[in-house]
């Protein structure tokens, strides 16, 4: 299985190359934010919207702690295209190798979750990284905050990657195109679904008042709430790598 | 099960709906190299996929190394490389990288061996496989297949596309390998010359059946190539001819036993034949048989 994983690697080798791009570039971006925050530009003009009282002091902090989050989530979400290794193995025919390998099927399948959770564990670490040094240079987010967050994020692409193999083990390399932005469209329609009172009363109304509040729900779920993202993960990863095995198993060769 | 076989296959059966694999049933003898051979489309690769337990089958049973596979293949794979007619790693990968991912799937991954192999194939350990050749693509399976003491060869049609010096080199590689006689082959070919070489059993397979397979040198000298006019056809014993093709020269027809022929028909010619006249003569009859069938149905 180890050796599988390291195929997995090289397979993803490229996308290691964008994948540092990404994260040096995020520390540039967020060093810089973080100056200006303090003492360039962002400073003066938060500093005029709080002269002029469009703002207060509180709420340009918490712009500024939303935007250094989602900054901060970059690593995760650019780690590992699992359909892209599929892809690759399908291109090079490397699934006939996989049939005379001595790997049970179940092990073939779970060496992609293992990649899954190694990229997005590799992604949390660096954002680990970077938000405690982040945390020690500036007050605007604290570092128990981060960190929940990261862990939020983490099971959200875990979740995300499970589905993408189950898609990928269900309907094979045919569906390469979908399987990265179907669970996304899912995902995005579940947050519409759930919030659909709070956005039809900021529409009909023009009151944002309940958005607001799911918003805040959300954020709260995501900066204080981290076991539950994680548990869903793990029970996510309990039902889909039976269903994917299966599946694998079905088809055989496919895995 | 018998530990004289390497491979064994009961009744085993595939349905495509467009294909059906029909209760093939033979076995392949430890330390022997067995020819499977049949026309592109006959069905090795999906029998040679079942083998490996890397489709499904929908009945029949098969041993390998006298286990049955459905008690678990993946540790018997341990013992048995593959090579196939494409190459199936990434082109992006080198074969230092292949080795780095192998010895961490292998038990028994030889390290040197693999490098020994690729300084004897002259194959480069730093260069993308993908910029190799056919020929070398293919001795870098072989040289995988080989690197992880398998006692078992299970080769679908490594040989074809290849130049004929290339091909006599890897059928060099194929006869030090089984020298031992621990070491058994099971070569999927429709190049009938190389299995003539190598050969120790040969399994012909046309349109998803068995329709012939035993002991190559027994197989050659018992078929013959007898010729005679069109007109004295009917005088030959309907048990000993497979195939006849008529032409405006003559007829040449098929015998399954060639001795016997030649007792009782001493006034006609009858060349040996080789496995390639076999196999066409063979498949001939078998279409003929099935448009007969067709018809009485």
């Amino acid at each position: 299985m180890k050796g599988l994983i390291i195929k997995d690697f090289y397979c993803l080798k490229k996308q290691f190359i964008n994948y540092v791009a990404v994260i040096i570039g995020l520390v540039v971006i967020t060093i810089m934010f973080v100056l200006s925050f303090n003492h360039g530009n962002i400073y003066i003009s938060r500093m005029d919207m709080i002269a002029d009282g469009q703002a207060t002091l509180a709420d340009t902090i918490e712009f500024a702690n939303k935007a250094m989050i989602f900054v901060m989530l970059l690593p995760i979400a650019c780690a590992g295209d699992l359909d892209s290794l599929f892809r690759s193995d399908h291109q090079a025919g490397f699934y006939k190798i996989a049939a005379g390998l001595p790997v049970s099927t179940a092990k073939r399948v779970a060496s992609r979750f293992v990649t899954a959770l190694i990229f997005v564990g590799v992604g949390a670490l660096i954002d680990i990284i970077i938000s405690l040094i982040l945390s020690m240079l500036t007050d605007v987010v604290g570092f128990t905050e981060f960190a929940n967050t990261i862990v939020s994020f983490s099971s959200l692409m875990f979740i995300y990657g499970c589905v993408v193999i189950l898609l990928m083990y269900m309907f094979g390399t045919k569906v390469s195109g979908y399987a990265g932005i179907i669970p996304f469209i899912v995902a995005v329609a579940g947050l519409i679904i759930a919030g659909f009172d709070g956005i039809k009363r900021f529409f009909v109304y023009e009151d944002d008042s309940l958005l607001r509040q799911y918003f805040d729900y959300i954020h709260r779920l995501i900066t204080e709430r981290s076991y539950v993202l994680l548990l869903a993960a793990i029970i996510t990863f309990g039902v889909i790598y039976p269903l994917s095995v299966s599946f694998a198993q079905r088809k055989k060769g496919v895995a | 099960m018998d530990d004289s076989y390497v491979i064994e296959l009961k009744n085993v059966k595939k349905d495509y709906g467009d294909f059906v694999l029909d209760n093939i049933s033979f076995s392949v003898p430890t330390g022997s190299v067995c020819g499977f051979i049949g026309q592109n489309g006959a069905g090795k690769t999906t029998t040679i996929q079942i083998i490996l337990d890397a489709i499904k089958r929908d009945g029949g049973e098969v041993y390998v190394f006298g286990k049955n596979i459905d008690e678990g293949m993946a540790e018997l794979k341990e013992d048995i490389g593959v090579v196939f007619d494409e190459m199936g790693f990434h082109d992006f990968l080198t074969p230092k990288q292949i080795n780095t991912v192998m010895k961490n799937i292998y038990k028994n991954w030889d390290e040197d061996a693999f490098f020994g192999y690729l300084k004897r194939f002259s194959l480069p350990a730093k260069k993308e496989c993908g910029k190799f050749s056919r020929g070398m693509r293919m001795k870098l399976q072989i040289a995988t297949a080989m690197s992880h003491k398998a006692k078992l060869l299970i080769m679908d049609e490594p040989t074809s596309g290849l130049d004929p010096i290339v091909r006599n080199e890897i059928i060099q590689i194929f006869r030090e390998f089984v020298i031992d006689e621990e070491h058994s082959i099971l070569l999927s070919s429709h190049i009938t010359s190389d299995l003539e070489k190598i050969a120790d059993e040969v399994v012909f397979i046309d349109a998803g059946k068995v329709i012939l397979s035993g002991n190559k040198d027994e197989i050659i000298e018992n078929h013959g190539i007898l010729r005679c006019r069109k007109d004295d056809v009917g005088k030959i014993s309907r048990s000993l001819i497979v195939d006849t093709d008529v032409s405006s020269m003559g007829a040449e027809i098929l015998v399954n036993d060639k001795k016997a022929a030649s007792k009782l028909y001493p006034e006609m010619v009858i060349d040996d034949a080789g496995l390639e006249q076999i196999m066409i003569h063979y498949v001939n009859s078998s279409k003929a048989n099935a448009v007969s069938d067709n018809l009485r149905r």
